[in-house]
């Protein structure tokens, strides 16, 4: 904790991603406690934080998609005690966000599976905290995943499936021989940053380095996903039932944080390649 | 869809719009549970599930086909419906659900109905109803008008499906029915070929029941 804060102190967030020991310290997990502030410092939120402006959101006329989100509300964490009822705290929180978002973005308006960020974000920081860091995580790490065509997830499954075919190549030929393509399962993972995929004390985890590495996290990641559950695809998943069962319901007992992280730290991935990829 | 003796493999995929009870409507059927909020279906959720079905008449025999359906429950917020084909390409069958307290979610049935039938060459659509415990209190659309509708779109044969999830009125028996209509078409498919190599008696025993197989895989 105290080396948090003398590293937030310290540094820029910018300057901080070639630190080997701020990574140590990220793949260690960022201790609870502070885990929303230094994502909040990672993220960058200080740039887009303006004073003011949430409160003057809230105050805003009712929109169209405001019923898209109000029919999501309790669908979010149905299962999270903190959001399970109608008109606790946790719900009317969520709503205001999500709400006071799509008035701050109309481009992006609302898409479900920002509700799973925005439930995880109020469970580490305050209403307008978690506002301002949707706000950052959207802009830096996530453009176009939430557009209405979303534009730049299609593109990104199909870079994802470029990058499996050279990074794994064997599971990546069984996969697309029987017709399983990423799309079908990186849309809930990537759109939901994991929190459906994974057991909670992976997704925090996952979270920490995906501030700290940014959208590039989230191919490595998959991929980590992929590389712990190869022999598993490879020998017990002959067909295409198996493997969709499996990567649209991985079994919580397989996905240990330290083995997903130490994957995913493994896999070989530059940002040139993605960014070649995408253009394509 | 492939068959193997009397047993096959089914792809079925439901669709429509946001908060009309895809999922709870999936996991009544698979799981036999409900919950009044299921969590929103981001992209689509994959199920399966196995089934009997008793008493087809397969070659002049009455037969029993035990049925894998592979069940693709999608995403209903309207920009996830880009994706939808990825889903109903290569189905079998279709459900397109609405809420019959939501007269839109109703209207939107159309349109499925009409890229399916566009986009897709023979897929059995299904159009169903849900939340037929709501009926008295808050029904929007009457089940004659929806009747009407699925008559004059799919065929007087069809009909439409009132269910209800929660308390499970319905559900077995829609199932079943798409199920057993499936095992039907696929042995219907299977006759109307066979009568055409009917002049074919050349052919062995053996290289008879393999070119079965391989015509089955629709």
């Amino acid at each position: 904790e105290a080396k948090w804060a003398a590293i937030m102190n310290k540094f820029q967030p910018s300057s901080i991603r070639k630190s080997k020991k701020v990574r140590r310290l990220i793949k260690q997990g960022i201790p609870d406690s502070i885990r929303g502030t230094v994502w909040m410092y990672l993220a960058n939120v200080d740039k887009y934080r303006k004073p003011g402006v949430y409160a003057e959101l809230q105050d805003r006329e009712h929109l169209e998609i405001h019923e898209t989100i109000e029919r999501d509300i309790q669908r979010c964490y149905p299962n999270h005690v903190f959001f399970a009822e109608a008109q606790g705290e946790g719900q009317a929180t969520l709503h205001n966000v999500l709400k006071a978002y799509a008035h701050y973005n109309p481009a992006v308006g609302y898409c479900q599976g920002m509700g799973r960020l925005v439930g995880l974000m109020l469970m580490q920081l305050s209403e307008e905290d978690a506002f301002w860091l949707l706000v950052a995580t959207i802009d830096q790490h996530l453009n176009g995943y939430y557009s209405p065509n979303l534009g730049r997830l299609r593109v990104d499954a199909t870079v994802f499936e470029h990058l499996l075919a050279s990074h794994s190549p064997a599971l990546a030929k069984h996969l697309s021989d029987n017709g399983v393509v990423p799309l079908m399962y990186v849309t809930q993972w990537f759109l939901t940053l994991f929190t459906m995929a994974l057991p909670w004390s992976a997704v925090l985890r996952v979270w920490d380095v995906f501030y700290f590495g940014g959208n590039k996290f989230l191919f490595r990641v998959a991929l980590g996903i992929l590389d712990i559950s190869r022999d598993v695809l490879l020998r017990h998943c002959p067909e295409n039932t198996e493997i969709l069962s499996y990567l649209l319901h991985l079994p919580a007992e397989k996905m240990n944080a330290d083995d997903i992280l130490r994957a995913a730290f493994k896999v070989r991935l530059r940002r040139q390649d993605i960014d070649r990829l995408a253009k394509r | 869809m492939s068959m193997h003796g009397s047993s096959l493999e089914a792809k079925l995929v439901i669709l429509g719009s946001q908060g009309v009870g895809k999922t709870s409507l999936v996991m009544r059927y698979v799981q036999n549970t409900f919950s009044p909020h299921s969590a929103s279906t981001i992209g689509a959720s994959f199920l399966t599930q196995r089934m009997q079905v008793f008493g087809v008449i397969r070659r002049g025999y009455v037969d029993d086909c035990r049925v894998v359906l592979q069940i693709w429950d999608t995403a209903g917020q309207e920009r996830f419906r880009s994706m939808a084909p990825m889903y109903y390409r290569g189905a079998n069958a279709a459900i397109l659900v609405y809420d019959i307290t939501s007269e839109q979610s109703f209207q939107d049935i159309s349109s499925w109905v009409e890229e399916l039938q566009r986009n897709t060459g023979d897929i059995d659509i299904h159009v169903v109803g849900s939340k037929l415990d709501l009926a008295e209190k808050s029904r929007e659309v009457p089940q004659e008008r929806a009747q009407a509708y699925v008559r004059n779109t799919l065929g007087s044969l069809h009909d439409v499906h009132e269910v209800s999830a929660k308390d499970a009125t319905g559900v077995d028996e829609l199932f079943h029915d798409v199920t057993r209509s499936l095992v039907e078409r696929t042995y219907e498919i299977e006759r109307t070929r066979r009568e055409r190599q009917a002049g074919d008696v050349q052919l062995r025993d053996g290289r008879q029941e393999a070119s079965d197989q391989a015509c089955c895989n629709v």
